[in-house]
This record gives C-alpha cells, sequence and structure tokens, in this order.
C-alpha cells in the first residue's frame, strides 16, 4: 500500500508537469475544435465551447466556459460574427490569451438579412477556405509553442494532402451533377459559401441564423418557389427542429433528401470529423441531385 | 383581387396556414376562460413560470429517452404539474398568496433542470427544442391540440360552478362542498397542460399571450363571467386570424404577429372599453 | 347541538384562551361577545371545521357539509368579480334539488324578504356594503340548514338593516335552527339573546346575558 502511495505521488507531479506543458487551447465550436486537434495532436489541450450537434447561434456560454477562457494561452473562433457571445465572453472575463480568427482572409460575402447587410459566417463549408483556417491555426500554434513547430508543420501538410484530395473529389462529383436542377432547400443559410464554390442554389425559411422565426411570408414563399422551380429535395438539418421542414416538404412535394451537417459536427458517425462533414454532406447532395 | 379576398386565399392556397390557423384558434377558445379565471385568482404570470419551470421535467425525459419530442413533452408536464401542484397545495395549507408560493417554485424549478442537464453531460437548449413555431403544425400536433382543447372545455364545463365559489369566496365553497380543492387541482392541470402542449405545438410566447391578453382585454368590455369568457375567446380568435395574415403580407414572425394584434385589442380595449375605458366616465356607484 | 371539550384554538402555538368547554343546545340562539382580536371569528371558523383546533374537540350534530352555514366578513370577499347580485345569491342554491321554477321563485322571495328586489342585476363591484351584506344573508336563507353561524351579521348595516337582520335571526330560531352570533353591540345582544358566550383572554364565560353583560358595564365596543 505504502509502495503505492510512493508511486504514485512520485508520478503526480510528472503528470501534472506533462499536462502544464501542454498548450491550453480553447476553440468556439467543434468544426473548429477537429481542425486544431488534427494539427496540434498531443501537444495541445483543447477546451471546445459549443459541441457537436449543438447550435452555435443560439448558445449561451457558462461559467466553465469561462473558466477556460481564464486558462488558455490560445483561443481559436470562427469570427466574421459567429459567435457574438464569445467576443463578449473575452471582454468580460478579460483573458490574456491570443485570439485567432480562423477566418482571417477569407473572401467572405455578405447576405441581406432584414435589409442588414451582414457576412455570411459559414465560411468553412467552402473547403478551399478551409486550407487558409489550417494555415491560420497552424500559424498561431507555432506562436504561441514555438518548441513543438515540427510536429505542427508535419500534422499541417498532412491534413492539408487530406483536404486537397477532397477538393479533387467534390469538383468531379459537383461537376457531374447535370447543370439545370442544382437547387436545395434546407432550414438555415449556411451553405452559401458551398453553392458558391460549386453553382448550387440553396433556399431556405430562415435566414442565416437560426435565432429569427420565419414569417408565413417567408414559408409560403418557399413553398411556391419550391413548386415553381420543381426543387427536388429538402435537407434536415443536425442542429435544428425537423417539424418546419417536414411541413414544406409536406406541402410542396418535394422529397426529404436526409440530413446535412451545417453548423456543427455530429457526436458519432461519418460526421464527426470536419473532413468526414465535408465528405458526407458531398455524398448526401449529390445522391439527391443526380436521381432525375 | 377583391379586398375580402385577402382575409381567407392564404388559407385556401396553403395548407400550412390552414393548419396554424385551427390550431391557433382551437387554443384560442380553450385558453379563454383559463386566461379569465386566471386573472380573478390572481395568477396572470403563471404562464412565463411554467415556460421556464418545465426544465427539469424536460431534462429528465432528455436524459433517460434523448432526444424524443413525446419524452420532453411528457417531461415537462409532468414538471409543470408538480410545481403548479406543489405551489397550489402550499397556498391552501399556510394561506401564502397564489403569486407568491408559485414565484418561489418556479426558480426552483428552473435551477433543477439547469443542474439535471449539467449532470446529464449535455449543454442543450432544450427549451428551445420544446418550443415550436405555429408554421410547424403538424398532423400529429394539430390532432393533439384538438383532442386537449376539447377535453380542456369539457372539463371547464364541469368545474365551473365550483371554480367560481372557490374564487369568489372558498370559505362558503368549503362549507357546502368537498369540490373546491378538486375543482382548483383541475384547473391548474388545465392550465399547465394548455401552456406545455402549446409551447411545443406554438411556441412560448404565443400561447402565454393567447392566454392572458384577451382575457385582460375582455375586462373592458363586461361585467358578468360567462360574457367575459366567450368575449376573451372572440377576441383570441380575431388575433389568430389577423396576425397569421400580418405574418403572410408583411412577412412578420407569426408568433409575435398574433400577439401584437392581441395587444393591439388590449389597448383599445382600455381606451374604448365601456368598463372602466379610459374614455368612458366612470360608472355610478350606487349607494343605498 | 354544539359541544366544545377543552377546545383551543388560535394561530400555531398562540391559542388565544385556556382550554374551554361549553355546549350549544340544539335550537339555541346564542350571542358571542367579547374584545377585538379575541378570536370569536376564529372559533366560529373552527366550529364550521373550516380551521383545526390547537386542542380538544368540537363535535356538531349535523353534517359539516350543508348542515352548517357560516356567514364571513365580508372583507374576504373579492368585490371586484364579475357576476351580479342574482348570481351571488343563487349560490346558496348548492345541492338543492330544485327545478327551474322553483329556485326562480325562492330566489324572488329571499329577495324581497332581504329588501333586495330590484336590484338582481346589479354587479357585485357596484354593490354599497349594506347591500352586499344583505346579499350575503339571502344567500344564508337560501341554504336551509340546521345550524347558522354568523360573524358580525350587523356590519355595514344601516339601523334599518340591523333590524331586519335580528328579525330573521329570530325567524331562524322560531323555526328550530341553532343559531349563533357574533356581535359588538352589546346592547343589542343583551336585548335580543338569552344566552351569551363572553371570549376573555383568561377563558370563557358562558351564561345568560342579561347576566353577563350587566356584570361588566363598562367594556367598551371596540
Amino acid at each position: 500500500m505504502r509502495a503505492l502511495l510512493v508511486l504514485f505521488s512520485l508520478l503526480l507531479p510528472l503528470s501534472m508537469a506533462h499536462a502544464a506543458d501542454k498548450l491550453q487551447v480553447v476553440t468556439s465550436f467543434s468544426i473548429l475544435d477537429d481542425i486544431t486537434h488534427q494539427i496540434g495532436g498531443d501537444h495541445i489541450q483543447i477546451s471546445n465551447m459549443v459541441g457537436p450537434d449543438a447550435d452555435a447561434h443560439t448558445y449561451e456560454p457558462t461559467p466553465d466556459d469561462a473558466k477556460a477562457l481564464l486558462k488558455a494561452k490560445l483561443i481559436i473562433k470562427n469570427g466574421l460574427g459567429f459567435e457574438p457571445w464569445l467576443d463578449r465572453l473575452i471582454t468580460s472575463t478579460e483573458t490574456k490569451a491570443t485570439v485567432v480568427t480562423a477566418s482571417k482572409g477569407v473572401i467572405s460575402h455578405t447576405m441581406d438579412e432584414d435589409g442588414e447587410t451582414i457576412p455570411d459566417p459559414h465560411a468553412w463549408h467552402n473547403l478551399a477556405n478551409a486550407e487558409i483556417y489550417v494555415n491560420n491555426i497552424t500559424k498561431a500554434l507555432i506562436a504561441a509553442d514555438p518548441a513543438n513547430q515540427a510536429d505542427y508543420q508535419r500534422n499541417s501538410q498532412a491534413y492539408l494532402k487530406e483536404i486537397y484530395r477532397l477538393l479533387a473529389e467534390a469538383k468531379t462529383k459537383f461537376g457531374a451533377l447535370p447543370a439545370g436542377n442544382r437547387r436545395i432547400v434546407t432550414s438555415h443559410d449556411a451553405f452559401g459559401y458551398l453553392g458558391q464554390a460549386y453553382g448550387i442554389q440553396f433556399l431556405a425559411p430562415q435566414g442565416l441564423s437560426t435565432e429569427r422565426e420565419p414569417s408565413a411570408a417567408e414559408v409560403a414563399a418557399l413553398i411556391t418557389q419550391i413548386r415553381k422551380d420543381k426543387v427536388k429535395a429538402v435537407f434536415m438539418e443536425n442542429i435544428k427542429d425537423s417539424r418546419l421542414l417536414k411541413q414544406i416538404a409536406d406541402e410542396s412535394g418535394a422529397q426529404i433528401g436526409g440530413t446535412l451537417y451545417s453548423d456543427a459536427l455530429a457526436a458519432k458517425g461519418p460526421a464527426s470529423t470536419f473532413t468526414g462533414l465535408f465528405e458526407y454532406n458531398l455524398n448526401t447532395l449529390c445522391a439527391a441531385l443526380s436521381t432525375p | 383581387m377583391h379586398f375580402a379576398a385577402h382575409l381567407w386565399m392564404p388559407f385556401l392556397d396553403f395548407v400550412f396556414m390552414r393548419r396554424a390557423l385551427i390550431g391557433g384558434l382551437v387554443l384560442a377558445c380553450s385558453t379563454a376562460p383559463l386566461g379569465v379565471f386566471l386573472i380573478l385568482r390572481r395568477m396572470s404570470l403563471i404562464g412565463d413560470a411554467v415556460a421556464h419551470g418545465i426544465l427539469p421535467g424536460a431534462a429528465l425525459g432528455f436524459w433517460f429517452a434523448g432526444l424524443s419530442l413525446p419524452a420532453l413533452t411528457i417531461g415537462g408536464l409532468g414538471a409543470g404539474l408538480s410545481m403548479a401542484g406543489l405551489s397550489a397545495w402550499i397556498t391552501r395549507r399556510t394561506g401564502l398568496r397564489e403569486d407568491a408560493s408559485l414565484a418561489a417554485i418556479y426558480p426552483i424549478s428552473l435551477a433543477a433542470g439547469v443542474l439535471i442537464l449539467g449532470i446529464a453531460g449535455k449543454r442543450l437548449d432544450l427549451l428551445h427544442l420544446l418550443f415550436g413555431s405555429a408554421l410547424a403544425v403538424d398532423e400529429t400536433t394539430l390532432t393533439g391540440m384538438l383532442w386537449v382543447s376539447s377535453f380542456s372545455l369539457l372539463a371547464m364545463a364541469l368545474i365551473y360552478k365550483p371554480l367560481l365559489l372557490d374564487t369568489l369566496d372558498p370559505l362558503f365553497l368549503q362549507t357546502v362542498s368537498r369540490l373546491g380543492p378538486l375543482a382548483h387541482g383541475l384547473f391548474l392541470t388545465l392550465v399547465v397542460l394548455n401552456l406545455v402542449i402549446g409551447f411545443q405545438a406554438i411556441g412560448a410566447l404565443m400561447v402565454v399571450g393567447l392566454m392572458m391578453l384577451p382575457a385582460i382585454a375582455s375586462r373592458f368590455w363586461s361585467r358578468r363571467l360567462p360574457v367575459l369568457i366567450a368575449i376573451s375567446a372572440v377576441l383570441g380568435c380575431l388575433s389568430v386570424w389577423l396576425g397569421l395574415l400580418l405574418s403572410f403580407y408583411y412577412s412578420l414572425p407569426s408568433g409575435p404577429a398574433i400577439v401584437l394584434v392581441a395587444g393591439g385589442g388590449y389597448l383599445l380595449s382600455v381606451v374604448f372599453g365601456p368598463v372602466h375605458g379610459l374614455l368612458r366616465r366612470p360608472p355610478l356607484l350606487t349607494s343605498q | 347541538m354544539i359541544t366544545c371539550t377543552a377546545l383551543r384554538w388560535g394561530a400555531p402555538g398562540q391559542p388565544l384562551t385556556p382550554p374551554i368547554d361549553f355546549t350549544l343546545e340544539k335550537g339555541s340562539l346564542t350571542g358571542v361577545i367579547g374584545p377585538n382580536g379575541c378570536g370569536k371569528s376564529s372559533l366560529l371558523k373552527v366550529i364550521a371545521g373550516l380551521q383545526k383546533p390547537l386542542a380538544g374537540k368540537v363535535v356538531v350534530d349535523v353534517s359539516r357539509r350543508g348542515g352548517l352555514a357560516f356567514l364571513p366578513q365580508q372583507q374576504q370577499l373579492d368585490r371586484q368579480f364579475p357576476i351580479n347580485l342574482q348570481e351571488l345569491v343563487a349560490a346558496g342554491f348548492w345541492g338543492a334539488r330544485l327545478s327551474a321554477a322553483q329556485r326562480s321563485e325562492r330566489l324572488q322571495a329571499v329577495l324581497e324578504d332581504w329588501c333586495l328586489s330590484g336590484l338582481e342585476l346589479r354587479p357585485l363591484m357596484a354593490l354599497s356594503g349594506g347591500q352586499l351584506q344583505r346579499a350575503l344573508l339571502a344567500r344564508m336563507s337560501l341554504a336551509d340548514s340546521p345550524v347558522l353561524l354568523l360573524d358580525e351579521p350587523h356590519a355595514a348595516l344601516d339601523e334599518e338593516g340591523q333590524a331586519l337582520c335580528w328579525n330573521h335571526i329570530h325567524a331562524w330560531h322560531a323555526e328550530g335552527r341553532t343559531v349563533v352570533v357574533v356581535c359588538h353591540d352589546l346592547a343589542s345582544v343583551r336585548h335580543h339573546t338569552q344566552q351569551v358566550l363572553q371570549i376573555k383572554s383568561n377563558g370563557c364565560v358562558f351564561g345568560s346575558s342579561k347576566e353577563l353583560i350587566r356584570a361588566q358595564p363598562q367594556m367598551q365596543v371596540a
């Protein structure tokens, strides 16, 4: 018994030292969590705020989040107005951590939301932007923890390779779709960047954020458009209640094409990593759009 | 198009509008008597209390059955009923006023709910999931609402007399009947039931607004209880119909639009209502 | 008949009097007097079964529901409640098996008895204190109970109203009902009742009104 205690007391400082060696990072939501993890590996300890299957648009931070912000050396957020609650929390906790905007350098497009022009934050859906995300995050990790620079760069290159592979796959698959009919309905305007990259039109009753309740006019307009344009498929999202979408599908005669993952990773399954998410969405969309 | 046609065309053209209308009308009718009695019993803020206080039930439902809407609803109902029941019991036993009793219990309930969610490991916005929207009323939900509404109206008809006396003169009722606490309990059950089903079907803001605003407005039009209930129902139905039309033609979110119309009705009543309205001369109180 | 044995009542832990015993015979008319706050209203509530005693027991030989009619003090009512006089009085019909025509007839008669004819449709909030008090008394008339407990029925009534009230009390007494009346006006109590229960903080005395009230002429009506 005593031997165990001695052993334990020897190991304890070691493990703590090891933990203390890890770079403390906070990421704002699950997609950033995954990307950062792929690059940082064992050298970093990530505390993620908005978990899988959760909606970052309506997230309310907790005291645990505040504590994590204070402990962290690096905070990685998406930016483009995706996490206004995070900016407020950073200000109120007066954390000394470095804040990194993963989407820095992305050419964003704007959306018209209730007459206001605001940037569309869902930049990660265009995989080309993912490259910018990866580079920004890698640079930030290296700046915060230069000792492990080599590892970070190695991981980053490997990850980018995977991303290029996916980009090529997307080009082929989306390219093969018939040009005339590339219209999809989802619950909110999350896929603008994907649509832009591959010429797919995404229609939605809710605008950029899931916070707003849609009006009858918007729903009616969507149903009319679906009928008129003969939109093929309606897709649910993993973060939102699907009843409204089912209503729209029922009434307009569109099919339910499955679930797309928009603002969060899945807790488990193929879409539980970022690359997995992209590939899953890609295949689901193509399956629906290529049927006549 | 003829102006009058604008008033009903959207409902002919779109199934979702029809369902929203029927669901709303049905709910307006069943919540009308509830709202009137809530005001008479000084419990006007119960809607808010229940909206937050059902969280522990929903959390437990989620813990056991995951994100299943029936589980969340049943859990929510259980929590709401327990909360209302406990506060009513405390009121009856200790004489603490009903609104104070409820105001004490619902934050406890809400906090318990947040704690349970924390233990269950998920930081989900369960309440957002529980609250639906009028535009998403599907076949099953509408059927559910029809059942709840019919049951509610029937039950209210049965307990009308004892409930009236229990509200007006509970001591008298106690001397002639045992039905007082039973009527009180059933009434609270109906309130929670309508609220929870209403939340799920058409959203929190709308149900509470539909329950209370027409009832409060009706007091400016009559001094007789059955008339108050009838006026309340009519105002509620009008609010649903006009609110949906506003949402359709002016692109406003449906819940707030309906509540705004109800609110407008209330303001008009305050100004023009014959009973204590601002523009009427004060009624002459006769003495012997 | 109402029998109280070793009875103590009041707020929990704060009994108002030492234990008391008394019996009110069937068909008797008893006045209840005492200074303000001594527990007259509470005693009536205990007898009516609306409040639990702190000690001892009360035995009433009629069924608690319907057998006992209790007239509360006026302020317990919500004056803003949306009903009219007719509906308020008609609540006294609770449980009675009468046809609509019979109810209407009895209601009219009772309203006339209490000088309330013509006021049927007046809303509660528009009634004066005196009218409301007579309405509550009319409701009690309708109830037809063998035991009547009245808590300050003369409050808010003018001289005419008070006389009317005592007339009815005597009429009820003559019909063989047991009547208990709380009243502040000692002269009236002495005049109208035979026996009186006098409640004091150090105990209660039960006896003839003429003796007890003359015995302490300086007791103030609060």
